[in-house]
C-alpha cells in the first residue's frame, strides 16, 4: 500500500511538471469543446426565440394592391415592410428570409371571387428562411380561411362542410433541435473529456515509461505488480477525473451564460439552476472515468513502442462518438440491457437528464455496476500483462 | 550472498541460458564475464526476480526467489542493463522515490539520500531536473537510487558501460568500498581489464553455460595462461564480443 501511495504520488508529480500535456488534458480538452458549444447553443436559442416568439416583420412587395390583408397581417401583430424590387436576389443574398409579393392581378381576381395569388419567396435550404416562411404562410393560411368562411356564410353555408376532417396537431418534443443535438453531444464531449484528461498518463507511466528504460529498476523494487499498476492507474484516473469535472462545471457555466440570452426551454435542455442535476451527471460519468483510463492504460501497456501507444490510444477516444451518433439520429427509451453497455449506457441516461426527463435509480445504478466492472476486468487485464514478461521485451 | 544453482531460461526457440551456477559471497567482488548474448543479462534479471527461471534456483541470503520473490529484492540493490531516470523529477526526488518504493521511513530516507549524494559526490545536481544530466550523472543517480536502501547484496550489469575514465575510477572505488563494508557484489562485463582489474572471484560465461570460474590465480593456473586475458579467450574460445 505505502509503494502503491508513493507510485501515485510520484507519477502526479511528474506529470503536473510537464506543463504542455497538462494544459492539454485539463484546459483544452474540457475547456474548448464547451466554449464552441456556447456559440452553437446560443445560435439555436436565439434563433428559436425569434422565430416563435417575436412579432414577425415581413417584407411585402405590392402592399398597395392588398390593404385588407396586410391590415389583417398587422392585426396579428406583424410588421410589414417595403421589400425590395428584386426578392429572388434579395432572399438569395440572404437581405430577406422570406419576401412576400403580391401579385398585380390580386384586386380583380379578389374582385371576381377567383383564388388571389400571393406568392412567397424563400430559400428552404437556410433555417430561418424556411422558418420565417412557415410563420408568414400560416398568418396568411388564417386569412385565407377567414375569408373563406365569411363567403360561405354569405352564401348561407355552414363553413365546417369544407373541413370533413380537423387536424390537431400536438408536438410533444420539447422545442428544436437544436436541443437536441447538444443533448446528445455532450455525453460525448464529457466522456472525450475523461479519455483526453488520462491519455498522456496512460501512455507515459506505461510505454513511455518503457521507452525511457525505467520500468525495468522500477520492477527491481519490493512492490508487487499488482501496486504498480494501482498506483499508475490511480494517477491515470485523477487527472481524468479532474478533467471530466472541470468539463462539467466549464458547461454548467456556459448553459448559465446562454441561458441570459434566451430560455434553455425554448430549445428543450432542462438542466442549469437545479445543481443536483449536474451531481447526477458527474456520479454517472465516475464509472465512465474509471473504464477510460483503464482501456487507455491497457492499450498503451500493450503497445510496443511509445508512438504505437499514442496512435492506438488516440481511436480509443473517439469510442464514446459512436453511442452519440446513434442517441443523436434515433433517440431511444433506455432499457435495462441498455445499461450494460459501457459508455452507451451513459449516452441516452444524460441524455435523458438533460431533457428534463426522469432518469430512474436502477437504470443508472445498473449502469455504473456494468461499467464499473468492465473497469475491473480491463484492469485484471492490466496487471495480468505486468505480471508476465512479455511487457519487458515489447519494443 | 547469492546462490544460484542450474538456471535455465529461453526465449521462444532462443536458449539465453542453458545451465548457470554460481555461488557470490559476502564481502567479496564476483564478476560475471562473457561476450555479448552470453546470457549475462538474463542471469542477472533471473537473480534479482524480473525473469522467472525455466530451471534453477536462486537464493539470497538463504532466502528462496521462487518463493519469496519480494524478499530477494528487498535484500539487492540493483544497477540494470536499462537504467533510465524519471526525467522531470530532480536526482533527489528520484533516489527519494526508490527509497520510499523500498519502504524506508521518511527519516531514514532523508539520511540515507543525503549520505549517498555526498558519498558520490552528487550535490551539484540535487536539485535538478533529471532531464539533461551526462551519462556520468546519470549512472551516479542510478546508483545512489539502487543503494538507497543500504542492500546486502548489489548487483550491477555493464557498470561500466558509457563512463569516462574519471567516471571509471569513482566507480571501481565505490564498489571496492562496498566489498570492504561485507557487502556482496555482483557485476557483469564484457571488458576483461574491468574484470582482472576489480574481481576477487570471476564467472566466465559463454553460450548460456559457465565455461570456468574462479579468482584470477585459479584461472590462469587451470588454463596455463600467464595472462589472465589469454585465460579468458582459451576458456571461451574466441575473443569475439570481448573487449579489452
Amino acid at each position: 500500500m505505502k509503494g502503491l501511495v508513493a507510485i501515485f504520488i510520484k507519477e502526479c508529480r511528474e506529470n503536473l511538471r510537464d506543463r504542455r500535456s497538462v494544459t492539454n488534458a485539463l484546459v483544452w480538452g474540457p475547456l474548448l469543446m464547451p466554449v464552441m458549444f456556447l456559440g452553437q447553443m446560443m445560435v439555436v436559442a436565439k434563433q428559436a426565440r425569434d422565430v416563435w416568439e417575436d412579432p414577425p416583420s415581413i417584407a411585402v412587395f405590392g402592399a398597395e394592391y392588398a390593404p385588407n390583408l396586410v391590415a389583417y397581417l398587422r392585426r396579428e401583430g406583424a410588421e410589414i415592410r417595403e421589400a425590395p424590387e428584386d426578392a429572388t436576389r434579395a432572399v438569395r443574398d440572404q437581405v430577406e428570409d422570406a419576401v412576400m409579393i403580391v401579385s398585380s392581378t390580386f384586386p380583380e381576381q379578389w374582385q371576381q371571387g377567383e383564388p388571389a395569388v400571393v406568392e412567397l419567396v424563400y430559400d428552404a435550404s437556410r433555417r430561418r428562411s424556411e422558418s420565417r416562411h412557415r410563420r408568414v404562410r400560416s398568418l396568411l393560411e388564417g386569412y385565407s380561411r377567414t375569408v373563406g368562411n365569411l363567403r360561405l356564410i354569405a352564401r348561407g353555408v355552414e363553413p365546417g362542410v369544407m373541413r370533413p376532417v380537423q387536424v390537431v396537431e400536438r408536438d410533444v418534443s420539447e422545442g428544436g433541435i437544436g436541443g437536441a443535438v447538444i443533448a446528445s453531444f455532450l455525453p460525448f464531449v464529457l466522456m472525450f473529456s475523461a479519455f483526453l484528461g488520462g491519455f498522456y498518463l496512460a501512455v507515459d507511466t506505461t510505454a513511455g515509461e518503457r521507452e525511457r528504460q525505467s520500468l525495468e529498476p522500477l520492477l527491481a523494487n519490493p512492490v508487487s505488480r499488482l501496486a504498480v499498476v494501482l498506483g499508475k492507474l490511480g494517477a491515470t484516473i485523477a487527472f481524468s477525473l479532474a478533467a471530466t469535472l472541470i468539463g462539467i462545471v466549464a458547461f454548467a457555466l456556459c448553459l448559465l451564460a446562454a441561458a441570459k440570452y434566451a430560455p434553455l426551454e425554448a430549445i428543450g435542455l432542462h438542466i442549469g439552476v437545479p445543481w443536483h442535476r449536474w451531481l447526477a451527471l458527474a456520479a454517472l460519468l465516475l464509472p465512465v472515468v474509471m473504464l477510460a483510463s483503464a482501456a487507455q492504460t491497457l492499450v498503451a501497456a500493450f503497445s510496443r513502442t511509445f508512438r504505437e501507444a499514442q496512435t492506438y490510444v488516440q481511436f480509443l477516444m473517439f469510442v464514446p462518438m459512436v453511442p452519440c451518433f446513434i442517441v443523436l439520429f434515433n433517440p431511444v427509451k433506455p432499457a435495462l440491457l441498455d445499461m450494460a453497455i459501457p459508455f452507451w449506457s451513459q449516452t441516452v441516461l444524460i441524455d435523458r437528464l438533460l431533457r428534463g426527463e426522469a432518469v430512474e435509480p436502477a437504470l443508472a445504478l445498473a449502469a455504473a455496476g456494468a461499467t464499473t466492472v468492465a473497469a475491473m476486468l480491463v484492469t485484471l487485464l492490466v496487471v495480468k500483462l505486468y505480471r508476465g514478461e512479455r511487457l519487458l521485451f515489447a519494443g | 550472498m547469492i546462490e544460484a544453482s542450474g538456471l535455465k531460461k529461453s526465449f521462444g526457440a532462443v536458449h539465453a541460458v542453458r545451465d548457470v551456477s554460481f555461488t557470490a559471497e559476502d564481502g567479496r567482488i564476483t564478476g560475471l564475464l562473457g561476450p555479448n548474448g552470453a546470457g549475462k543479462t538474463t542471469t542477472l534479471r533471473m537473480l534479482y526476480t524480473l525473469l522467472k527461471p525455466a530451471g534453477g534456483v536462486v537464493k539470497v541470503d538463504g532466502i528462496d526467489a521462487a518463493f519469496d520473490p519480494a524478499g530477494v529484492r528487498r535484500r539487492m540493490g540493483v544497477l540494470p542493463d536499462t537504467r533510465g531516470l524519471y526525467k522531470r523529477l530532480t536526482a533527489r526526488e528520484n533516489i527519494e522515490y526508490f527509497g520510499r518504493l523500498q519502504g524506508l521511513d521518511a527519516g531514514r530516507l532523508r539520511q540515507r539520500t543525503d549520505l549517498l549524494l555526498d558519498q558520490l559526490d552528487m550535490r551539484d545536481i540535487e536539485n535538478r531536473w533529471a532531464d539533461g544530466f551526462s551519462q556520468g550523472q546519470r549512472v551516479k543517480t542510478a546508483l545512489a537510487r539502487a543503494l538507497v536502501h543500504d542492500p546486502q547484496n548489489v548487483l550491477l550489469d555493464e557498470p561500466g558501460n558509457g563512463l569516462d575514465v574519471l567516471a571509471t575510477r569513482a566507480m571501481r572505488e565505490l564498489m571496492r568500498g562496498l566489498r570492504a563494508e561485507g557487502k556482496c557484489v555482483v557485476f557483469s562485463s564484457h571488458i576483461m581489464q574491468e574484470v582482472a582489474a576489480l574481481c576477487d572471484h570471476i564467472v566466465v560465461i559463454a553460450h548460456g553455460r559457465v565455461v570456468a570460474a574462479g579468482t584470477p590465480q585459479e584461472l590462469r593456473a587451470s588454463t596455463g595462461e600467464a595472462q589472465l586475458e589469454d585465460a579468458f579467450v582459451k576458456v571461451i574460445g574466441t575473443a569475439e564480443g570481448l573487449a579489452a
